[in-house]
């Protein structure tokens, strides 16, 4: 018994260090100067600075080729505005839908929950081209609105397929009960189904959240540098004098912070609300 | 208050795959009244009240409650209440909360919590007012729905399957007490069961359904004594009516094509292929013209019931004292004229036979 608790633990330490590992460095780098990091043979010691950040921070950079603008704050910004409202407006959409998808038979029905799912596994390479020319038309380009739009290709299906199966799971009796106590058909769906199915619908937007928060190449191709969000603005460190490691990793430290959190602090509604709502056929 | 149902359907699907739950349903319920829909599961009854509280549309027909169209109304302006097999409870509030919450707030404070004390204790739920449903038996949360149902004030009360999960004497007892509240209070009240005991106890009247069709709707008695048709003769009553063919000869009836059944008091409708319907608890052993063979003879604690092997088929009967035939020996049998049943064989419809004056 305590050969195999210290084997389980030995495995598990393993698991753990492999995974772990890239982030560590990445945090250890995020303290150092890019001669540190490019130092041969490398170190294990350093002098941890707080200059990386600094300069993230601040927007200025000065190196030996000369002094560069970082705009990472602002890319930040836009990464929290379009993954947020992204998440919002497809919470705003897909709830309802997938109520409906769950509780009414209705003609084609089972077609276009199809289909909107069929949207998560379309490649976005597929869909760039056109979709950019398009969007000249319509002047979307560069838009904050553009950008949010196109995100529901990723957030969209997700939400409408995880939380439709929480609503598949709880009975419809309550809310009859609900109805039949007085209520309208509204006011069950608002205080009863939605609050029923919050597990499912809170991990479906962690979930989609962080989808598009790590989305790349809808930004990269459809929006100019302001309206970049961290994936994107993180080109900006490869530079005509060399790539920027240091800030880079102090970058990757502040833009995986945010999702970071929100992982840890949900975590126990995304392992629960994953397994009911989406596995379960 | 009353309730009427004229030619009421539903149809779900359309086309060939249609399904039709229930078909041109009419039934009228008087005030004050207990009506049970019986059907084994599948037959139309929770569709049809699932209609009548407006969970579903109705594909054809109306329903009238209190002398208001309430088909195309929405379930919160329809004034029934209902008690879901289901429970249906509110997973966050208290069993007392659940109670109480249909109650109007107009009551005030004091008074509902007054009426929830009252049928919790009706309904033996007083120790459990405080928990929430989620840690509760089923049939603990069986009675809370049940009390949410009857403490609410509403037109009609629709109750489906309300005391499936309860134990056999716990049943007993409350349905004597729900019966007995129903009936103080002068309600209306549409009970859904398979459980024919649970009907005979409770209602007033009883529609038997099968297929979506309203197969009888009568009084319990009447429904034993005078069934509509072999569906019903061989549903109510346990154990089931015997059936045995008739057939014709000349002006002789012959039972199971030998056997000739002498009827003076009846003069049956000539010309058609009959059936014969017996309750076990009317056929007489030890005497008359028929023998068959015993399959099983079992003593119930008060009750024989023997299996009876005449003419390729198993004839059950009932006795009240214990038989003393042991299996393989023969046993005669017999029954009076008017406890017999005639159906038409291929309609399956009761055919009442003429009196002939004695």
């Amino acid at each position: 018994m305590a050969i195999a608790k210290i084997l389980r633990a030995l495995a598990l330490s393993l698991v753990l260090a492999f995974f772990l590992f890239p982030i560590v460095w990445i945090l250890l780098m995020s303290f150092q100067t890019n001669e540190e990091i490019l130092r041969l043979p490398p170190s294990t010691f350093f002098r941890p600075t707080l200059g990386n950040y600094i300069a993230l921070i601040s927007g200025h950079l000065e190196t030996a080729a000369g002094e560069l603008d970082i705009t990472f704050l602002h890319n930040l910004w836009n990464s929290i505005l379009l993954s947020t409202s992204s998440v919002a407006l497809a919470l705003l959409l897909g709830v309802p839908a997938a109520y409906a998808f769950a509780r009414f038979r209705f003609r084609l029905g089972e077609d276009i929950a199809f289909t909107m799912l069929s949207f998560r596994f379309a490649p976005p390479l597929l869909v760039l081209l056109p979709l950019s020319l398009y969007f000249q038309d319509l002047g979307l380009n560069d838009t904050y609105l553009g950008l949010i739009w196109v995100y529901q290709l990723i957030c969209l299906p997700l939400i409408l397929w995880i939380v439709r199966g929480y609503f598949e799971d709880a009975s419809p009796d309550i809310e009859y009960a609900y109805r039949i106590d007085g209520h309208s058909w509204w006011r069950a769906f608002t205080r009863i189904a939605v609050p029923l199915a919050g597990p499912g619908i809170a991990a479906a937007g962690l979930l989609s959240f962080i989808f598009a928060w790590n989305n790349f190449v809808f930004a990269l191709i459809l929006a100019s540098a302001d309206k970049q969000p961290v994936t994107v603005g993180a080109l900006a460190f490869v530079t005509a004098s060399g790539i920027q490691y240091g800030q880079i990793a102090a970058a990757i430290v502040l833009s995986i912070l945010p999702t970071l959190a929100l992982a840890l602090y949900a975590q126990r509604w995304l392992v629960e609300g994953l397994s009911l709502g989406a596995v379960k056929g | 208050m009353s309730l009427v149902l004229e030619h009421v359907s539903k149809t779900y699907g359309v086309g060939a795959s249609a399904v039709h739950a229930v078909r041109d349903v009419s039934l009228a319920i008087a005030p004050g009244e207990i009506v049970a829909l019986l059907g084994s599961s599948g037959c139309g009854k929770t569709s049809t009240l699932r209609m009548i509280a407006g969970f579903e549309r109705v594909s054809a027909g109306g329903i009238t409650l209190a002398g208001r169209r309430i088909d195309t109304l929405a379930p919160a302006a329809r004034r029934v209440a209902m008690a879901f097999e289901g429970y249906a409870l509110y997973p966050p509030l208290s069993v007392g909360e659940n109670i109480g919450f249909g109650l109007s707030r107009r009551l005030g404070r004091t008074e509902i919590a007054k009426r929830v004390r009252e049928i919790a204790e009706l309904l033996d739920i007083s120790d459990i007012l405080s928990r929430r449903p989620s840690g509760l038996s089923g049939g603990q949360q069986q009675r809370a729905s049940l009390a949410r149902a009857l403490a609410r004030e509403a037109d009609l009360y629709l109750l489906d399957e309300p005391m499936g999960q309860l134990e056999p004497q716990l049943r007993a007892i409350l349905r004597g007490r729900v019966k007995a509240l129903i009936k103080a209070r002068g309600l209306t009240a549409v009970l859904v069961t398979h459980d024919q005991t649970e009907a005979n106890a409770m209602a007033d009247r009883i529609a038997v359904m099968e297929a979506g069709v309203l197969q009888q709707f009568c009084p319990p008695a009447q429904m034993r004594e005078q069934p509509a048709n072999l569906f019903v003769a061989t549903f109510i009553g346990e154990p089931p009516m015997n059936v045995l063919p008739l057939e014709r000869d000349g002006n002789r009836v012959l039972l199971a094509g030998t056997i000739p059944l002498s009827l003076h008091s009846i003069r049956l409708p000539i010309a058609r292929t009959l059936v014969l319907g017996l309750r076990p608890h009317r056929i007489k052993l030890g005497e008359g013209p028929l023998t068959g063979v015993v399959s099983s003879n079992q003593w119930l604690g008060d009750q024989a019931h023997v299996a009876i092997r005449f003419a390729d088929r198993l004839v059950v009967a009932v006795s009240q004292a214990k038989v003393p035939h042991a299996a393989g020996e023969q046993i005669a049998f017999g029954f009076a004229e008017e406890d017999a049943h005639f159906f038409d064989a291929e309609t399956g419809d009761a055919l009442v036979g003429e009196r002939i004056p004695a």
